[in-house]
């Protein structure tokens, strides 16, 4: 809403204060048919709806995840590509505490977005504090097409902070890398 | 000149993290803002962006670009205007009003508003990492072969960088601004220069072959028809412009009194199916030639053809108009609502229902593609609405479950806590006397400290319990707060959609009205022209 009022004021401050605008604008507001306020301009009338529904979708987003992620007990798993590394992933499983919480398959473009310095969030979820491991199962294409599997496991201590975990995949050795980043 | 824009964007998307210092955190959130934005999850990106970080934080994040390009692909243009606006305070936020300047740009051009795209060209001050002089004079060439500046156009591409410069691209564009500015020798002999370079670049051959049938067009319209001929054997028969060659080369061949030859080249397009402009006129031509040729038998069976392939193809523009009155069209773009990003375009066009809806023709016009584009916004918001009030109905009722539970599972938390504590002091020293005998066991001390990191583990967990479960019930009622404006915006959405849904099936339908006249003027003349050559053939005219 806040975002909204912000454009309808600084649409009202483009009706600039000259007297010709001003006597124009008063010219048109008298002969405008008496119904005129429900006839809007549906471009704009759509981009103030957009704005308010972004608004609304980002509020329920912040709050949802300060409801389900307390950082007391959020756990959030990251997945890059080293540096100066290209890499053809061909699908992530994880597992926290023995327990499988998330597995994926690549396609090209997620594979181009991570080559390009994108880092995807794996998993977001809930552990409590003290120790656990983490044990990250990685198969990528080798050059000759081959796939390449290899699992790392990761003792992590739960503290009272947000953890974030982000997994390191390289074409090189090691393949697998895991650091907590908090 | 689309891949151009689409790698300067890129190289734009994926600038090096190295502005700032940042916390490890920060840099997993850029990482993930920058992921979802090179997948085209552009209202991801915003939501990551807007929700992780705070507005201090959110300014020094080198993820500008991304952002900037996921609130033009939503259509909120005037938020990256209104940014522009303000003071840079150092060079930093120079440098980033500039890149915001250039992709605004970038923006309005693509939306064919040049002046507009020329605005935010001259905003732009001084020198910016990751967009170049060459990269601006560029754009602003071809901002004014927009508005007709063609001199203008043609003098700044000329003096682009030889090295710099987008290879090819900028040859064609060069040619095409001399040859608009009345520069003709010049620009045929750029063009010339460029249907005859040595590349495997998929889209420079694309390029290649339209040189050399634009420059075929010139010389057959001036009667070079040797030239002419040359220039459209110079382009490939397995590309996008194959059929647009075998047309010219026919007229070429007509033209140098080859009826023969010609009726070769438009037989091969003759054969082929698909209907656009140009197979409309190889099907008008071949008959034609054949009746110079005296063979008005041939020539009526093919006319005949042509007329019943004409009225085909009129009946199917029929029932895709019925189609668009009857809201599939409109349906079609809200259904494809799932599908971030510019793959729904494709996606959209690819599966065109039955009767199909015309959609690349439909697709070609600026004005419905802009509609269309607002409508799948729309449509893509309202489905997040949806999804979020399903949602928040599952979280109001997760934040009552979440306070009873804490309630029930305190006392047993408490107990734990108070036996731990009571461990540590059965363990501890009773006095220090005790504490300083000098053989003291090093197991009780290790068990001591383990037993102490538990009891600062329960105490830390207690106090971020009891914060969250304060915050709980507040949550909760924002939630249901939240979720009577989003039924409030859920309606308002469903307004807009319809709203521009119907402006869209207006445009589209005058689309299809415009091609169905069109084809029934060729119909008309290939009426004509059956009945002429009918008459011939039965000998009825000498």
């Amino acid at each position: 809403m806040k975002r909204t009022h912000t454009r309808f004021t600084h649409r009202l401050s483009k009706l600039v204060v000259t007297p010709i605008r001003l006597s124009l604008l008063l010219a048109v507001m008298l002969a405008a048919p008496a119904h005129s306020e429900t006839v809007g301009n549906p471009a704009a009338d759509s981009d103030a709806i957009k704005y308010e529904a972004i608004e609304l979708v980002n509020r329920l987003y912040r709050l949802e995840r300060e409801l389900l992620y307390p950082v007391h007990t959020q756990v959030s798993v990251f997945l890059s590509v080293a540096d100066n590394s290209r890499v053809q992933p061909h699908s992530v499983s994880i597992a926290i505490d023995g327990g499988k919480v998330t597995d994926h398959l690549y396609t090209q473009k997620e594979i181009d977005a991570l080559n390009t310095g994108g880092i995807q969030r794996l998993y977001t979820g809930n552990i409590p504090l003290g120790n656990h491991k983490l044990r990250v199962s990685f198969r990528q294409s080798r050059k000759d097409g081959s796939v390449q599997a290899d699992t790392v496991d990761y003792k992590f201590n739960k503290d009272e902070t947000a953890e974030n975990i982000e997994i390191i995949v390289d074409n090189r050795k090691p393949p697998i890398a895991i650091k907590s980043r908090n | 000149m689309q891949r151009l824009i689409g790698t300067v964007c890129f190289a734009l998307l994926a600038l090096p993290i190295t502005a700032q210092a940042q916390t490890a955190s920060d840099r997993l959130l850029q990482g993930e803002v920058r992921y979802e934005s090179l997948l085209g999850h552009h209202l991801d990106a915003l939501l990551v962006y807007n929700s992780a970080l705070t507005a201090s934080r959110a300014q020094s994040m080198p993820v500008e670009s991304n952002i900037t390009k996921a609130r033009l692909a939503l259509g909120l243009n005037d938020t990256v205007e209104q940014a522009l606006k303000a003071t840079p305070g150092d060079e930093d936020a120079r440098q980033s009003m500039n890149r915001r300047a250039y992709q605004l740009a970038l923006f309005y051009y693509d939306s064919r508003k040049p002046m507009q795209a020329l605005e935010m060209l001259d905003r732009i001050e001084g020198k910016t990492e990751g967009v170049s002089t060459t990269d601006t004079d560029y754009l602003r060439a071809l901002i004014y072969m927009k508005v007709g500046r063609f001199r203008d156009a043609a003098r700044i591409l000329y003096e682009l960088p030889l090295a710099q410069r987008p290879g090819g691209y900028t040859q064609y564009n060069m040619a095409m601004a001399q040859l608009l500015s009345g520069n003709e020798e010049r620009g045929r002999a750029t063009l010339a220069a460029f249907g005859e370079l040595g590349t495997s670049d998929p889209d420079l051959l694309a390029l290649r072959d339209l040189a050399n049938i634009k420059l075929g067009y010139r010389y057959l319209q001036e009667g070079s028809l040797e030239q002419a001929r040359e220039s459209f054997n110079r382009v490939r028969l397995d590309g996008p412009y194959t059929n647009q060659a075998l047309l010219g080369s026919g007229w070429t061949l007509f033209a140098m009194g080859n009826l023969e030859r010609a009726i070769v080249s438009w037989s091969v397009l003759h054969k082929k199916e698909a209907i656009n402009d140009t197979v409309i006129e190889a099907k008008m031509a071949l008959p034609f030639a054949y009746s110079k040729l005296g063979a008005h038998g041939k020539a009526a069976n093919l006319y005949a053809h042509t007329v019943e392939l004409l009225e085909s193809e009129i009946k199917a523009l029929e029932a895709a108009s019925d189609a668009v009155r009857k809201g599939e069209l409109g349906r079609a773009i809200v259904d494809s609502r799932a599908v971030q990003g510019e793959d729904w375009f494709a996606g959209l066009a690819r599966d065109d229902g039955q009767p199909p809806l015309y959609l690349p023709l439909l697709l070609e016009n600026d004005a419905l593609r802009e509609q269309a584009a607002t409508l799948h916004q729309l449509a893509q918001l309202n489905n997040r609405i949806e999804q979020g009030l399903v949602s928040i109905a599952a979280s109001i009722e997760y934040a009552k479950r979440a306070q009873k539970n804490y309630k029930a599972a305190l006392p047993e938390a408490e107990e734990e806590l108070s036996a731990v504590y009571q461990q540590i002091r059965s363990i501890l020293p009773a006095s220090p006397a005790q504490n300083d005998q000098a053989n003291k066991p090093a197991e009780p001390a290790a068990e001591i400290s383990l037993l102490k990191n538990t009891y600062d583990s329960y105490l830390a967990a207690r106090k971020a319990s009891a914060e969250y479960i304060k915050r709980v019930p507040e949550v909760g009622r924002e939630l249901s707060i939240l979720s009577k404006q989003m039924e409030r915006t859920e309606k308002a959405l469903k307004s807009a959609i319809s709203g521009t849904q119907k402006q869209l099936e207006a445009a589209a339908l005058a689309i299809l009205d415009q091609k169905r006249r069109q084809l029934k003027g060729y119909h008309q003349k290939a009426l004509f022209a059956l009945a002429e050559s009918y008459d011939f053939a039965t000998g009825k005219q000498q």
